[in-house]
């Protein structure tokens, strides 16, 4: 279905309002439609456009930075529950051994063409509370221990997570003096000087991005021989409206009053129209968009437990019937009977080939045999994994590409890492100009412990 | 057995070689009513403390614990002491989520990073194992021993598809778990491919909530080619299992391993020191002494690699108490008593149950173990001590 599009802040802030409006009262809303990828703004009604782009991303950022400051533990836990739940865990514990592993393997080959005495830097942007650097630093200890000496750790993230990273460091007294940033890949890789990495990790954390003009940045704090190695979770599932209809009704459970304003706003006749486009789409996309909606059903009964703990006992989680919430009345919440915690659903998540496609678009090598020839590295059987098939959860090693016919690995010696004042930005990104958005979130500090 | 038994340290710690802790000046207790009245008064020793975890049931101890806690184990009370820990563990597992918290849900770093790199390193070695299985004509029947949900089995997955994907088409895996969370597999397993078994022939997995012995005991003999247990031997005060384990396995099958080592449960003087550590006030810790009746200079001598565990389970333990205090379930009681025991003590039990461990009857099963990179068995993810320890074991 074509839709009519609108690039005017104005409007587009009302066809915002709107939609968060019609799940307001939920413990788990759809949130700001302004957090979807921006390959799909157009199927919610949005065009981007020179002129509104910074507004949108000053908009995200802060929808992001509310996020962070209102959630609390219990949410974060009950994400976890969701998750494991969901049966989504053991993806994510499987995205960090699976970038660990080629992570490593292609930081041994560095390794090796560097002198003995030079130093590797990794950063791991989005460290959370160190689970994809723990795997890593396991990874090298296995194989070769002497090279924990040589590291340069710089961790960034920007929530409260990030202490637990001393806890883990604890296990690795050889690396020294690492860096802890609390802060977020839009503010603060802006800081770092040109050229500050070997190797940069990243584990399912892009996917929260509207705009991809993160990969300008990793692509020049990276080493012009340097490999920016992703693990993420890869669906289209914001990409419709009609599938988020679906899951407004299979996953959120929403009344028929807000399915059916949904449905006029986006100009779907009905939901027979949606159930249809749900079930039309290719066996892979389907088989994905059903893990995210198992993934939304159990969010809903972790964010349900949060009120009222005893009205959700071990059984009703796992039984068939379990996905019936109850959903306080507007009455209820007016009258402050019912305080329910918040949670917002709509992402950034892209598809493979169209994160592949950036990655390309910005300089990265993108086609695995290219790669693997570009990294020289003889260990390496993929340089992309797939974690959770179909396609679900990826890891990829996208080295920048090379200028000349030397080997992309090469024995220059690394640059260390120093926190410069903002660098013009490069490339011919037509976010030439840093938006003001990039400095909106926290401003990055060293955390004291 | 209590710690007063005679355990060949390598020297490395503690006063080495033969070792007795003090015997308890308190006569043992063994008849039933008084060890009713035992455990119920040790319990209270801790209400009103305000401490957020608590030790819990004596009876869910290892048995070579029980003498030091003022238990004695006869004849006569052996069965009903079984009972009882069992009935306290299986409280344990129904009341997780509802009246007490569940410290696996907590973030407790690096010890969550040493468990996921233990479920990891369990894959390794199934991989290795499977290099040789895969040359077997019939289905493979692989048991695996408290996979929670699910989630612990995937890594063996990865490494199985990694070494053949063609191969899981020919393996069955058998999951055994006390707790409910193990429905959580059907959702995680079939997303890795590996489905629920239909028809006996097919490939895939079958779920048996039970406790193992229960499930055990209705498999026929030489049953399985390979057994994996995942962290569930610390909950067994009495090695019985081990007798169903070894029944199931086929004569050449290996039985992969990781579990927690810790004396610290051990005796009540560690326990003491724990207390102290987590602030417990100075009422209840003189009643803790008084009760048991013991001195801190009693503690059983361990060695480096037990003395590193002690070390571990009380950082953790501390970790622990400090997650809570910051959660808002500040008022629901941790229980944390378990069968822990040493490696060595762990050793012993295998092989009284007819396992061995020697590393020649490893070579001429499966000579691929060793080739993995920095194997040693036993092995310790942490370097100097033995809180988390993977071994392999066969039928001696």
């Amino acid at each position: 279905m074509v839709r009519k599009t609108f690039s005017d802040v104005k409007k587009i802030n009302s066809i915002n309002k709107r939609i968060k409006g019609l799940t307001k009262r939920y413990p788990l809303q759809l949130g700001s439609v302004l957090r979807v990828t921006y390959q799909a703004l157009e199927n919610w009604g949005i065009k981007v456009t020179e002129r509104n782009i910074g507004w949108i991303e000053q908009e995200v950022c802060n929808d992001y930075k509310k996020d962070w400051e209102r959630a609390e533990k219990t949410t974060y836990d009950a994400i976890h529950r969701a998750v494991e739940n969901s049966g989504l865990g053991p993806g994510n514990e499987q995205l960090n051994v699976n970038l660990a592993e080629l992570s490593v393997e292609i930081l041994m080959s560095m390794a090796k063409l560097k002198t003995k005495h030079d130093r590797i830097s990794l950063c791991d942007i989005g460290a959370g509370e160190g689970a994809t650097t723990g795997a890593i630093l396991r990874e090298i200890k296995t194989r070769d221990p002497k090279i924990l000496k040589r590291l340069d750790l710089y961790f960034l993230e920007p929530s409260k997570g990030i202490i637990k990273i001393y806890d883990l460091m604890e296990a690795y007294p050889e690396v020294e003096n690492p860096q802890y940033m609390r802060a977020t890949d839009y503010s603060h890789l802006p800081r770092l000087m040109q050229g500050s990495f070997d190797i940069l990790v990243s584990n399912a954390v892009f996917h929260h991005n509207t705009f991809p003009t993160y990969i300008d940045e990793v692509q020049r704090v990276l080493r012009d021989d340097g490999v920016c190695v992703v693990g993420d979770w890869y669906t289209e599932v914001w990409y419709h409206p009609e599938y988020v209809a679906y899951i407004m009704k299979e996953g959120l459970k929403v009344g028929e009053k807000e399915l059916r304003g949904f449905l006029e706003h986006m100009g779907i006749s009905d939901f027979e129209e949606v159930r249809e486009f749900w079930n039309n789409c290719s066996d892979d996309v389907r088989e994905r968009n059903e893990g995210m909606l198992r993934y939304i059903k159990h969010i809903g009964i972790e964010m349900e437990k949060l009120k009222s703990p005893e009205s959700a006992d071990l059984d009703s989680e796992i039984s068939e019937d379990s996905t019936e919430v109850e959903i306080p009345s507007v009455e209820d919440i007016k009258e402050g009977k019912k305080k329910i915690s918040k949670l917002s659903l709509l992402e950034g998540h892209e598809t493979h080939e169209d994160r592949k496609k950036e990655f390309a678009k910005r300089g990265f090598e993108t086609d695995p045999r290219k790669v693997k020839q570009c990294l020289a590295c003889k260990n390496i059987e993929d340089a992309e994994i797939e974690t959770v098939p179909p396609m679900f959860a990826v890891v990829n090693a996208f080295p920048k590409k090379s200028t000349g016919d030397t080997p992309h690995i090469s024995s220059t010696p690394p640059r260390g890492v120093r926190v410069s004042s903002i660098p013009p930005r490069r490339g011919k990104s037509r976010h030439s100009t840093p938006p003001e958005s990039r400095r909106l979130p926290r401003p990055p500090r060293k955390i004291r412990y | 057995m209590a710690m007063t038994t005679v355990i060949d340290g390598e020297g490395k710690g503690g006063n080495g070689g033969k070792r007795k802790s003090q015997p308890p000046k308190k006569p043992l207790k063994k008849k039933i009513p008084e060890l009713e009245g035992h455990d119920e008064k040790s319990w209270r020793l801790y209400s009103g403390s305000g401490l957020l975890i608590k030790p819990g049931s004596l009876f869910k101890l290892h048995k070579s614990a029980y003498e030091n806690w003022g238990i004695e184990v006869t004849d006569e009370n052996k069965a009903w002491i079984k009972s009882q820990a069992e009935k306290y563990y299986d409280k344990d597992l129904q009341e997780r989520d509802e009246k007490s918290v569940d410290i696996g849900s907590l973030t407790i770093q690096p010890f969550s990073h040493y468990m996921s790199s233990t479920t990891q390193t369990v894959g390794k070695i199934v991989k290795q194992i499977m290099r040789k299985l895969k040359g077997k004509k019939d289905m493979i029947k692989i048991c695996v021993l408290g996979p929670r949900n699910g989630g612990l089995v995937v890594p063996m997955i990865s490494n199985i598809r990694n070494l053949d994907a063609k191969l899981l088409d020919r393996i069955q895996f058998y999951l055994v778990e006390p707790s409910i969370k193990v429905e959580i597999a059907r959702n995680i397993l079939p997303t890795y491919g590996v489905n629920e078994i239909e028809k006996t022939s097919d490939s895939g997995f079958s779920i048996e909530n039970k406790i193992d012995e229960k499930s055990l005991s209705t498999q026929e003999d030489e049953k399985f080619d390979l057994m994996v247990s995942l962290f569930h031997l610390h909950c067994k005060p009495f090695p019985n299992h081990l007798f169903e384990m070894h029944r199931v396995m086929k004569d050449d099958a290996a039985l992969v391993i990781a579990d927690n080592y810790s004396p610290l449960w051990y005796h009540p003087a560690f326990v003491y020191e724990l207390l102290k550590e987590i602030k417990a006030g100075e009422n209840v810790l003189e009643a803790f002494k008084k009760y048991f009746s013991f001195r801190c200079v009693d503690k059983p001598p361990l060695t480096e690699f037990e003395q590193g565990a002690l070390r571990d389970h009380k950082k953790y333990m501390l970790k622990v108490v400090e997650e809570l205090r910051k959660g808002p379930d500040t008022e629901k009681p941790v229980f944390v008593f378990r069968a822990h025991k040493t490696v060595e003590e762990g050793i012993r039990e295998l092989c009284d149950n007819g396992f061995t461990l020697m590393a020649e009857r490893r070579a001429e099963l499966y000579p691929e173990i060793d080739g993995i990179p920095g194997m040693r068995l036993p092995y310790h993810i942490i370097d100097d001590s033995e809180y988390i320890t993977l071994m392999v074991a066969f039928k001696g």
